[in-house]
């Protein structure tokens, strides 16, 4: 007999992330010497010419503008996990209102690429990316538009 | 500085031979590069491999792999890495060796045997490796490049036929050039008709993955002159990395840098031909071919603008009124490009040193551009990678 798992809430990376369904962030950091932001955290500040190497932990702006997106028809090789059966995914790549750098992500479900506008605004949000033997869950952040109606 | 000049190159078509090793085309590659230069295997001082990365350690030092299978001649050997770029950064190093006088001849060979289909991560246990998160997302090779091409309808209005377009000049160059790997001329209904992979291109707008190998051989200009009658000068080798904050989201990071604070002067694409024009002392105007590193057919038309060839945007016009076509004013991938090619990383550079030095010396054939005294190549890659390189007669 099989014993399954309890079902953990994973993330597919630790501390990128909040993982708060109803009120997500990235995590990313601030140097204190120039105020530059990076995401993911970074080790040290990048800016050469700060060298700063005090940075303080920050959550990012949960919303964005939509820079670019495209839909993806083939499926990619490992690690990528598809569902069964495979489907066409869109990815998009989002400026962050404050912090002015683009994060790329997974269009959230329910939504179609076809609905995009570039330069439309988009929210940050948290999904399950996949689920794996044990039954535990591995979520991932995603944007979706502002302004829809979908779930 | 002194001249450093070309004395021989050869290649190993591109293809796909799945039952054949790295240094098999290498050895292909380096010998009819030996005997374009009129030398043997002796007379080589220095050899610099350029790394694959889909063949365990020993590709890695594919280029020790392949001077032990010539006979281990006791001579220094480098092997590196520079994604896309690491063909143009094997000259440089090379380049250097001979200016600072610690060689004469100096041998740079790149090979690969690629996995089919989407390039994949190279396994690491590291949660953190950031090749293995986007995977994990699905962001493939060609979803950045979908990105960009999108993004490139949005600001400058491309359309699909634009897209297709580029396959088809570069189809028809092609068709006379033996180391190609597709070598017939696709039509714009085949092009708009192959699926789409990453809207917005289509399978034929985006290159595939190739298997092969290209070798160059350089000297200082007094000891070329003794070697061959037609040497080929290298007027200017330029690599850059990024000038920070680098904004644009590149291969294989899924964010990018910050403008908040600092607003990013220039787009290291672009500044790493103007450094080469500055080094060649020419200009965009004085270039007779340019090998551009099409990665995707958007991509062609990218570089059009960071070379110079016309203002943002105005790639398209180039490319419909045939200007960049074989009988144009400013041929482009007269190989075939990366569209009949595919790529094999590595070697893909040297590939396009080894197109510009048979139209330099008047050996292309029926790709031959008429008259063609100065050439560049440029190229550009993941980690922020890219160089060009500057070939006069």
């Amino acid at each position: 007999m099989v014993v399954t798992g309890e079902g953990r809430m994973i993330p597919v990376i630790e501390g990128w992330f909040t993982m708060d369904q109803e009120h997500p962030h990235l995590i990313g950091n601030r140097c204190k010497s120039c105020g530059d932001y990076f995401f993911p955290k970074a080790y040290s500040c990048r800016n050469p010419d700060c060298g700063g190497v005090v940075l303080e932990e920050v959550h990012l702006s949960s919303k964005g503008t939509l820079w670019s997106y495209t839909n993806n028809y083939y499926q990619p090789p490992a690690p990528y996990v598809p569902p069964k059966p495979f489907v066409p995914y869109a990815i998009v790549v989002v400026e962050l209102r404050t912090e002015k750098l683009m994060v790329m992500g997974l269009l959230a479900s329910g939504h179609d690429f076809k609905e995009l506008k570039i330069g439309m605004e988009m929210d940050l949000v948290l999904e399950c990316l996949y689920k794996d033997e044990q039954e535990n869950e591995h979520f991932i952040w995603k944007w979706k538009p502002t302004a829809s109606r979908s779930a | 500085m002194k001249d450093v000049a070309i004395i021989g190159v050869g290649m190993h078509p591109w293809g796909k031979w799945p039952e054949r090793k790295f240094v098999e085309f290498g050895l292909v590659a380096a010998r009819n590069a030996l005997k374009d230069a009129n030398l043997e295997w002796k007379d080589i001082q220095f050899v610099v491999g350029g790394s694959t990365m889909y063949s365990g350690t020993p590709g890695v030092l594919d280029g020790s792999c392949l001077t032990e299978e010539m006979g281990w001649p006791g001579i220094p050997v480098i092997n590196h890495y520079n994604a896309c770029a690491t063909g143009a950064y094997s000259l440089d190093i090379a380049r250097a060796r001979i200016l600072a006088g610690l060689c004469d001849i100096a041998l740079c060979v790149g090979m690969e045997s690629t996995p089919k289909g989407f390039f994949g991560p190279t396994e690491t246990k590291d949660p953190k490796d950031l090749d293995m998160l986007r995977f994990k997302m699905g962001a493939t090779n060609p979803t950045y490049f979908g990105l960009y091409a999108r993004r490139r309808m949005e600001e400058y209005g491309t359309t699909e036929a634009d897209l297709a377009r580029v396959k088809v000049k570069n189809s028809r160059n092609a068709v006379h050039n033996p180391y190609a790997r597709y070598r017939k001329e696709f039509a714009m209904e085949e092009v708009l008709n192959s699926p789409m992979v990453a809207y917005p291109l289509r399978l034929y707008e985006l290159c595939a993955t190739s298997d092969g190998a290209a070798a160059v051989i350089l000297s200082s200009m007094e000891v070329a002159k003794k070697y061959t009658s037609t040497p080929i000068t290298v007027a200017a080798i330029s690599a850059v990395s990024p000038q920070y904050p680098d904004a644009i989201i590149n291969l294989p990071r899924v964010s990018t840098d910050s403008t908040h604070t600092t607003v990013p002067e220039r787009r290291y694409p672009k500044y790493v031909a103007e450094k080469a024009y500055e080094e060649a002392s020419i200009g965009p105007e004085d270039l007779d071919l340019a090998e551009l590193y099409d990665l995707s057919s958007a991509w062609e038309l990218d570089w059009y603008e960071y070379i110079g060839l016309c203002e943002p945007g105005g790639a398209e016009r180039l490319l419909n009124e045939g200007v960049t076509a074989l009988e144009g004013k400013i041929p482009t991938n007269t190989s075939g490009g990366l569209a009949s090619f595919g790529e094999a990383a590595p070697a893909q550079a040297l590939a396009q040193i080894c197109e510009i030095v048979w139209q330099l010396r008047g050996t292309a054939g029926k790709r031959q551009v008429k008259q063609a005294k100065v050439g560049l190549s440029i190229n550009f890659g993941l980690q922020g990678n890219c160089s060009c390189v500057i070939l006069k007669r």
